[in-house]
């Protein structure tokens, strides 16, 4: 079992797309636990992981990275924002695969099991380079990097 | 809508979900015949073949893995067979058995998903797995707590659960972890038990009378359950080395499908592969705990109603957990090293494995250089689309004959049909719309 906040980092090593990855490997760079800090290859790799947390009160975080978007506070690369879930309207276009299931269903059905803490909080880091195993944007490297200290400051204040 | 059986008409009826693979469906109905059913796959083929051809053999179980994330295991396996098969190597025992440990973790995270989130959800006329939890939470928490442990055991064997990267030709690239695997001991003990309840929960299902016989095809081994090794047995009596395959099956070119259809020779007839062909021409290879299953089950279990292949599935997951757990008990990590090599040489090599959902066969032609010259790869649902078609027609017709005439109703019908076989759609899919066609 691990008892406290759990951040999951979604992504793949194509691209910008790297950038849920490259803010979990800042935490463990920083010292914060792997089982505390986990990468995920598929959204589905949560429904995994979500029986053996006990989190309350600590909420659980999901790092994403999302295509650029005008208008949507992430127009340039490496624009950060956080999603309350469950959110009014997903900020990208889920992608839909029948081989795993997308965030949203994954949440859903986590919700729907009790798996769930009360705050589930997904950040996204915009990218708009997605090239098969290109490196990411220097832009998402430092959002990522930035966006892990935040994490770590306010887990601090709420410890 | 209910239509007049007397007036032409075209529906289309879109998405089918909770299949694995992007495809089409066509139903013509004339008057009250249903005339054809094509499971029309039109995405782009993707090449494999070709992709290998020029490539180092030791590039093969990487390449091939990436056929499927849900079967990756089969595809790499076979591959490493048939190459190995060319190439003469005889592997250890002890990479032998963590073979069949790795099928185990394969055949637990894809029956395991199939059962709960994909097929189940029809039996009470729900959506979407999501659904289901709401009416039975603890059954789909289980259900999803069976496929984790069999993508964990997949992680420590194969470095990662999606993919695995330690599969080699000649045996691992190194051998796993015995504490990791150790560690995995008490979750593979609970994961018996929890599969002999999964099981017997599907088995409680309310089953459509469907009855759609046809020849079962699958491995046969005269001491294991039929997984990574074994001869080419059917229900109608074949029973020939794997090097004859191209002798009694052939896939054919079809004009609505960018998929091969596999057929038998000579008549060109489909057949059936997966569970429910495994479990009736293996049933007596299971280990006792799914044995005993079976005895109890059998007077509920029919091969010839292809939904009963949520119940095949279940008995498999409880094998795949107990074999999975005598391996686990046993592992020492062996002396000597993980994998054994050979000069490369002008051969040719065939091998067939059971992936979840069926057998796949490869084939592997190499140079002196040990490039390879030529691959084929038979993946299972290219076996099961003549079978799926056919029985498609069978189950239509009876339906029509009872006086169903909605066409929602019936459009819903086939995909859950469709849904029973668990298809890989070119194993790479998203959704499957049907297409009617009506006709005077």
């Amino acid at each position: 079992m691990t008892v406290g906040p759990l951040i999951a980092g979604l992504g793949s090593p194509h691209g910008d797309d790297r950038a849920g990855w490259l803010v979990i490997d800042e935490l463990h760079r920083r010292g914060v636990a792997p089982a505390a800090a986990r990468i995920a290859h598929h959204p589905s790799d949560l429904l995994d992981w979500l029986p053996d947390f006990i989190s309350p009160p600590s909420p659980l975080v999901i790092c994403d990275a999302a295509q650029a978007e005008a208008g949507a506070g992430m127009d340039e690369p490496g624009a950060c924002r956080d999603w309350s879930w469950p959110y009014r309207r997903w900020p990208v276009n889920a992608m839909r695969a029948s081989h795993t299931l997308p965030l949203e269903d994954v949440l859903q059905m986590a919700r729907t099991l009790n798996l769930l803490p009360e705050e589930v909080i997904v950040w996204t880091i915009a990218g708009t380079k997605f090239d098969p195993l290109s490196e990411p944007q220097d832009a998402v490297r430092s959002a990522a990097k930035e966006l892990a200290m935040q994490l770590l400051q306010s887990q601090s204040r709420s410890d | 809508m209910t239509t007049d059986n007397t007036r032409p008409l075209t529906l289309n009826v879109p998405v089918l979900t909770r299949v694995e693979g992007e495809g089409g469906l066509t139903v013509r109905i004339r008057g009250t015949q249903v005339e054809q059913a094509q499971l029309k796959i039109y995405e782009p083929p993707r090449l494999f073949e070709s992709l290998l051809r020029g490539r180092p053999l030791q590039d093969a179980p990487d390449i091939t893995a990436r056929i499927c994330g849900i079967c990756p295991v089969a595809y790499q396996m076979s591959a490493v067979h048939a190459l190995e098969a060319a190439l003469e190597i005889h592997i250890t025992p002890e990479v032998r058995r963590l073979r069949r440990l790795m099928y185990c973790g394969e055949w637990i995270e894809s029956h395991a998903l199939h059962m709960h989130l994909l097929q189940a959800p029809d039996f009470f006329d729900e959506h979407s797995g999501i659904d289901l939890a709401k009416r039975f939470p603890q059954e789909v928490q289980r259900g999803l707590r069976l496929k984790k442990f069999g993508n964990e055991l997949l992680e420590v064997l194969g470095g990662r659960a999606i993919h695995p990267i330690n599969a080699a030709v000649g045996g691992f690239h190194r051998w796993p972890d015995r504490d990791a695997l150790a560690r995995l001991i008490p979750h593979f003990e609970w994961g018996v038990t929890a599969a002999i309840d999964a099981t017997r929960w599907v088995t409680s299902l309310p089953f459509p009378q469907v009855q759609t016989p046809g020849e079962l095809v699958s491995l046969s081994h005269p001491d294991e359950y039929p997984m990574n090794e074994g001869r080419m047995r059917t229900s109608s009596g074949l029973c020939c080395d794997v090097a004859d395959y191209p002798l009694h099956f052939q896939e054919v070119q079809v004009p609505h499908s960018t998929a091969l259809h596999s057929v038998r020779l000579p008549d060109r007839s489909t057949y059936l592969v997966g569970p429910l062909a495994r479990l009736t021409l293996s049933s007596d290879r299971l280990v006792p705990e799914a044995k005993r299953l079976v005895d109890e089950l059998h007077p509920m279990l029919d091969p010839a109603n292809p939904f009963h292949g949520i119940v095949a599935r279940g008995i498999e997951v409880v094998h795949a957990y107990a074999e999975a757990l005598s391996i686990l008990r046993d592992y020492r990590r062996p002396p000597g090293p993980s994998c054994l090599t050979a000069e490369p040489r002008v051969a040719t090599g065939s091998a067939a494995t059971e992936a979840p959902r069926g057998t796949i066969y490869h084939r592997y032609a190499i140079d002196a250089e040990g490039r390879i010259t030529d691959a084929v790869i038979i993946p299972p649902t290219s076996q099961n689309q003549g079978q799926i078609e056919r029985d498609l027609v069978t189950h239509l017709q009876t339906a029509l004959e009872r006086g169903e005439r909605d066409q929602q109703t019936l459009a819903v019908q086939c995909e859950r049909l469709v849904r029973c076989y668990d298809p890989c759609i070119s194993c790479s899919t998203h959704f499957l719309s049907v297409r009617w066609e009506v006709v005077e």
